[in-house]
């Protein structure tokens, strides 16, 4: 067994090294666009906040991967591969997918993992005041070969057997809300760079929009417990659902679950998903190329683009259309949403606006939510029938540069007892603080 | 110590104190409790028996002090000093009714030993006056032991009184268990066969004292509760196995049987309105065990309604998740309900049309554990009673909900009202 492993050890260092060499030779080959050409690029943001919520965790984590994918520019080219050719052709794709499978996608099956655990269940469970611990497993092809391969999944130890429904429905669809609240923000960041994405994104977007599809998609969802992985969040969130709905008939399960399966398509028909698969397969891939530019339609100066969104929230499958309208580093996406259920009414309307710029070192944001949604209760036990509330969030954004790209940057916001996408459940204040580095005017 | 709903809303607080000794009333029933046999004993002999006092205190709903008095034992159950059982006592307005059960064992000459046993009753007036010891010779057995369960509804006092065959007795012998009424001064007036409405196959578990919601009741000792009786709107209650019936104070069938979904259900009969509600818990995922377990974290806690001659008026719904229903009891139009979830105990509102009104309200700290709840009322007659903290009572005046405890030496009351 010990030589088994440390024979698959060597052949996985091997075709890492072959990889890293053969793809960055190939990327230095196919053509970067001309550096003076570049269009703004979305700042790297760390932040944090006093309750290490969900935004705040899903913005660093995402600067953070950006950084990390950005490895093949500290390293030098070491074949060049002529495309023209068939063998180098051969070569070079062989080369990429090696890079994709042996870099590219654990970088990314990290991070939305990360995401997921830390500042999806995390963070839902921290607010909720309970103590969270992870296991994390190796990502992406690693755990496959490196381990045995019985248990790649990561895990947050939380409760989701509070006795409280909300609050346990709220720990278990963190997970998948941090991610599509992910994707959502990568979206924000393309916008502002007007299309352009790196790789990385492109592999982060895919990761995070299809993160537990299989889940969702899967027929065994109609069985509680149907799904194998014995802690699966969607098997678990469709039991909470049944509990928290006092709906707890096996009949009763499977229409919960067939409405959550169409939902789901809602969450496939993105445009931009299609083009993370194009971007990674042909663009990436294919041609070789680690940045590519989305197609985004435009109106003189300004760009606009509509995509559907989709999310679990604790009333069921949410869906949104967002409309992102872009112009320079300036961007304003308005939404709004609906719940396709059947277990409650829960709608929502908002606006969020991104990189104001009002001066040439400080440029501001603002966003307004709406809502109206069954009222939380998290501290009653076993309450079934809930009246409609309607909530409201309001805050500022503000981001000062203050030498070179290097700047400070913060939220703050106030909003109303609810369900938000990725915000705090409580009325109240919230907000983070860090820094931003503007890549593009730090050159 | 038990707690009993008296008129207008009035807190009966009985408990037995003073026992001691083998009489072992927290055995009664046990074929060897009480009788001092050597062989059992030799190396620890227990303590001569003592027999109890009952201490009554009536509480109006407002909380004030109607009536406190503890009525001395009878003299013939003073008298003795072992070989005594299932000691208790139901209250009537003006008077307690002793009850406890004698038992001989006799050795024969090859070494065997039986048991025979025999229901005896005794009432003592508040000014402290006695009546001769009632002894019914149909009622008392040999080669048995008998577990008995008592209520009072005005000046009746039923009983179940079960008997089984000892270790000696003709393979053949099968368990008996009956309902007895007794008047005032504890002579029997009336006896039915329970086989004659739970089934002639059903071999129902001893009796155990009274249910929580005995209303004019009594307290005992015995420990089950698979048989109950108690007293409810003037008429007995008797739940056997998955049956249960109401009698009136004759013994004379008024409505019933009906089946229950388990013997651990909880009802509440109201024969002048014609509602028999039901509280249990349970699964409505029959025949899906997985999805069953994994809705909840406990098993589905379940209510029906039905006419006491008819169909369901409310077919079975959940109302929550729980591990053990406690009791329901309804009020103008709204059925309140007692379960015990997660070591708490919660109370639960349901509203005519079966729909749950809110959440579920757990009584405040000091409320009783549900493990201390399974006596269900009933009070060890050996002395520990003081310290059961057990017993609970659910009744309703006007549209508020009383939910009232003993919790160590205390006893606690909640009223919980919902508007509208």
């Amino acid at each position: 067994m010990i030589r088994e492993r440390t024979f698959v050890s060597l052949l996985l260092a091997l075709a890492f090294t072959c990889s890293l060499v053969c793809s960055l030779a190939d990327s230095a080959h196919a053509e970067p666009p001309p550096r003076r050409s570049l269009p703004p690029q979305a700042p790297l943001v760390f932040v944090i906040d006093p309750k290490l919520g969900t935004e705040a965790g899903i913005r660093s984590a995402d600067s953070f991967g950006r950084v990390l994918f950005h490895y093949d520019e500290a390293i030098p080219a070491f074949v060049t591969f002529n495309e023209k050719t068939a063998l180098g052709k051969t070569g070079a794709v062989i080369g990429r997918s090696l890079q994709f499978l042996l870099i590219d996608d654990p970088l990314a099956s990290f991070e939305t993992t990360a995401i997921h655990e830390v500042f999806g269940h995390g963070s839902r469970a921290r607010a909720l005041g309970q103590q969270v611990k992870f296991d994390f497993a190796l990502p992406g092809i690693y755990c496959s070969v490196l381990t045995d391969g019985d248990n790649c999944t990561s895990h947050a130890q939380v409760s989701t057997a509070t006795g409280n429904r909300d609050r346990d429905l709220l720990v278990v669809m963190g997970g998948v809300e941090a991610n599509f609240l992910t994707a959502h923000w990568i979206n924000l960041r393309l916008m502002r760079a007007n299309g352009w994405a790196h790789q990385g994104d492109l592999v982060v977007y895919l990761s995070s929009k299809l993160s537990y599809a299989s889940s969702f998609l899967s027929t065994r969802l109609d069985t509680a417990g149907g799904l194998e992985t014995p802690s699966d969040d969607i098997d678990r969130s469709v039991t909470l659902l049944q509990d928290r709905f006092n709906l707890p008939r096996p009949e009763d399960r499977y229409r919960i679950s067939s409405r959550l399966r169409t939902a789901y398509l809602w969450n496939l028909a993105d445009p931009m998903l299609a083009y993370s698969i194009y971007g990674v397969l042909y663009r990436g891939i294919w041609r070789g190329e680690r940045m590519t530019q989305a197609p985004m339609p435009s109106i003189g100066k300004t760009t606009f683009y509509a995509a559907p969104r989709f999310n679990l929230s604790p009333f069921g499958a949410e869906h949104y259309v967002d409309v992102f309208l872009a112009r320079g580093r300036s961007v304003v996406t308005l939404y709004g949403r609906a719940g396709s259920s059947g277990l409650a009414t829960y709608t929502g309307a908002g606006v969020r606006a991104l990189g104001l710029e009002v001066h040439d070192r400080l440029s501001l944001g603002g966003e307004l939510d709406v809502w109206s949604q069954p009222e939380t209760l998290l501290d009653d036990r076993a309450v079934y029938e809930r009246p409609q509330r309607r909530g409201l969030n309001v805050g500022l954004s503000a981001d000062l540069r203050l030498f070179g790209g290097v700047g400070i940057t913060g939220r703050l916001a106030y909003k109303t007892g609810g369900y938000l996408v990725g915000q705090p459940i409580d009325e109240g204040p919230y907000g983070y603080l860090g820094a931003s580095i503007a890549l593009d005017r730090a050159r | 110590m038990a707690l009993t709903e008296g008129a207008d809303g009035d807190v009966v607080i009985m408990s037995l104190s003073g026992s001691a000794g083998d009489a072992g009333a927290g055995d009664a029933g046990d074929a060897d409790a009480g009788d001092g046999d050597a062989d059992a004993d030799a190396a620890a002999p227990r303590p001569a028996f003592v027999a109890p006092s009952v201490s009554v205190s009536v509480v109006s709903r407002a909380g004030s002090l109607r009536l406190t008095h503890t009525f001395a034992p009878p003299s013939a159950l003073a008298a003795r000093r072992g070989s005594t059982a299932s000691v208790g006592a139901t209250f009537t307005s003006d008077a307690a009714l002793f009850h406890w059960i004698e038992t001989t064992r006799t050795t024969a000459a090859d070494g065997a030993t039986t048991t025979s046993a025999a229901p005896k009753l005794a009432r003592v007036g508040l000014d402290g006056s006695e009546s001769p010891v009632a002894a019914e010779p149909a009622l008392a057995c040999s080669r048995c032991a008998i577990k008995t369960e008592y209520a009072a509804v005005g000046g009746t006092t039923a009983a179940i009184i079960r008997e089984d065959p000892d270790g000696t007795a003709p393979t053949s012998a099968r368990p008996r268990t009956r309902l007895v009424a007794f008047d005032a001064s504890g002579t029997m007036t009336a006896l039915v066969d329970i086989a004659s409405f739970a089934g002639a196959g059903v071999d129902p578990a001893p009796p155990s004292g009274p249910s929580p919601l005995g209303a004019a009741g009594g307290v005992s000792s015995d420990p089950a509760r698979t048989s109950r009786l108690y007293a409810r709107h003037g008429h007995f209650v008797v739940m056997v196995g998955r049956s249960a019936a109401v009698f009136d104070t004759s013994l004379a069938l008024v409505a019933g049987p009906w089946g229950l979904p388990t013997p651990a259900t909880e009802i509440d009969v109201d024969v002048a309105l014609g509602e028999l509600d039901l509280v249990w818990s349970g699964s409505l995922s029959q025949g899906d065990a997985a999805a069953a377990a994994n809705v909840g974290d406990q098993p589905d806690l379940l209510f029906e309604s039905r006419r006491v001659s008819g169909p369901s008026r409310v077919a079975p719904r959940r109302i929550s998740t729980s591990a053990r229903a406690l009791l329901v009891q309804r009020n103008a139009g709204r059925a309140g309900v007692l379960h015990a979830s997660g070591g708490s105990v919660y109370f639960t509102l349901v509203g005519d049309d079966g729909n749950k009104v809110g959440g579920d309200l757990p009584l405040p700290t000091g409320a009783p554990e549900p493990a201390e709840m399974l006596g269900g009322g009933a009070v060890s007659a050996a002395g520990t009673a003081e310290a059961s903290g057990r017993a609970q009572l659910l009744f309703s005046v006007d549209r508020a909900h009383f939910v009232v405890w003993t919790a160590a030496r205390d006893v606690r009351r909640e009223v919980v009202t919902c508007d509208p």
